[in-house]
């Protein structure tokens, strides 16, 4: 009996301690609040209560548009097998820091943790939105400001206005990074052109960070899009590749795919 | 940012290098630049515009020099001051809304679809919200001067 007894407290401690299972991975975009992707200087974390559980330092766009991905160890439950190891069910903290120190964030910075093994996505935005139109109110402020004094404050931009009237409206402007206060600034292709029987050049004004992609239909009433081929000079190659953009007009090769072709641009923006 | 013109810098120039100041003279404020001449000045640059250099004076006054009549290493020392400033962290989406906005407004305007005078117009607005960031976020007012500097040259 006595030799039971430490064999069975042995089993119950190692029944409570957790053990790993598959990560969960959270990721996305995360925007200034004047809507520009991050690309460096910014640091997403999570934390449960005052433990920080994952981190990931923005260095760049990754692809599709995206700019972080953070991954939560998971723990079976009972004692943590390591206390950054969360389990499902946990509430966590998102954060993200410009230089150590944590900027407000939109639309939440709450985050709860899933399965073993999901992927979830989640953009985010260091801004604050006092009055919950889903348009950060730096960005909001911005508008005003460059209204003329139509727009008095905050609340009288809607996101579903047009302001500028170049035909994107207010949201649309703010996910592509386009001035909504100026009527010649708009997401578009410009120039155009045949360089050779299967080949044309176009340009596009870019918004730095920004991730791009070109599809092409034959028919506009099929509503069916494909993903073109491009390449970013001539006599290069043709790949399908996104573009990132730089601030810069960029010039894009694309090859058609048949005898006609309806080119759009995609600025990818969550 | 006010300065005088670039057709006046040669005299204001002259009137400067012909005071007090000449190489190895350590720099009570600001640096020593030196002209394609040998002549030097004691100097704070103040920004970057185009070919242009515009400098604070140990008076106090801004003058205005075309960068191609800087010696080589001073040239060079310009170029590299406006690359050398870090921004810092807090300010970045301020910063950034800025030089982006500054660069968007350019691309616009070469391309025809912006008018000389309203990209004028937009710029000094952006550049202005910039200041008010630098008021906002306490920047140091030191660094003031450079930030901007950074912010038209990138």
């Amino acid at each position: 009996m006595k030799r039971i007894l430490p064999v069975l407290l042995f089993v119950s401690l190692v029944a409570e301690a957790g053990t790993p299972l598959p990560a969960q991975v959270v990721y996305g975009l995360v925007r200034t609040a004047y809507g520009f992707p991050y690309m460096d200087s910014a640091r997403v974390v999570v934390t449960k209560g005052t433990t920080e559980c994952a981190r990931y330092d923005i260095g760049g766009i990754l692809p599709d548009g995206l700019n972080y991905r953070l991954t939560l160890d998971m723990d079976s439950g009972g004692t943590p097998y390591a206390p950054y190891a969360v389990k499902t069910g946990d509430a966590l903290t998102l954060s993200v820091e410009l230089g150590g120190v944590a900027s407000p964030l939109m639309p939440t910075n709450r985050l709860v943790a899933g399965a073993p093994g999901s992927i979830v996505r989640l953009d985010l935005c260091t801004g604050t939105d006092a009055d919950r139109d889903g348009l950060p109110d730096e960005w909001e402020g911005e508008l005003c400001a460059n209204s003329n004094g139509r727009l008095a404050g905050i609340a009288d931009v809607n996101p579903n206005d047009d302001f500028d009237g170049d035909g994107l409206t207010n949201e649309q402007e703010f996910k592509a990074c386009t001035f909504a206060f100026l009527r010649t600034d708009v997401l578009q292709i410009r120039d155009f052109q045949k360089i050779s029987d299967t080949r044309y050049k176009l340009r596009f004004l870019s918004s730095p960070g920004m991730t791009y992609k070109l599809v092409a239909t034959g028919s506009l009433k099929s509503g069916s899009w494909y993903p073109l081929r491009l390449a970013l000079r001539e006599g290069e190659p043709v790949s399908y590749r996104e573009v990132v953009g730089d601030g810069n007009y960029q010039t894009v090769i694309v090859e058609s795919e048949g005898s006609m072709m309806f080119v759009r641009l995609i600025a990818q923006a969550p | 940012m006010s300065s005088c013109s670039a057709n006046s810098s040669p005299r204001l120039m002259a009137l400067a290098l012909g005071g007090v100041l000449c190489l190895g003279v350590s720099a009570a404020r600001g640096d020593m630049w030196t002209n394609a001449a040998g002549q030097a000045v004691d100097a704070t640059l103040m920004a970057l515009e185009g070919e242009n250099a515009v400098f604070k004076g140990a008076d106090g006054k801004r003058f205005v020099m075309p960068l191609a009549s800087l010696s080589p290493a001073a040239r060079q020392g310009a170029l590299n001051a406006v690359g050398r400033i870090e921004v810092p962290a807090r300010l970045r989406p301020d910063f950034d809304l800025c030089v982006n906005t500054l660069k968007r407004l350019g691309e616009l305007r070469k391309a025809g679809q912006l008018g000389d005078d309203i990209e004028a117009e937009q710029r000094k607005a952006a550049l202005d919200r910039l200041k008010l960031a630098f008021e906002r976020l306490g920047v140091a007012d030191a660094s003031r001067d450079q930030l901007l500097m950074k912010a038209r040259n990138q």
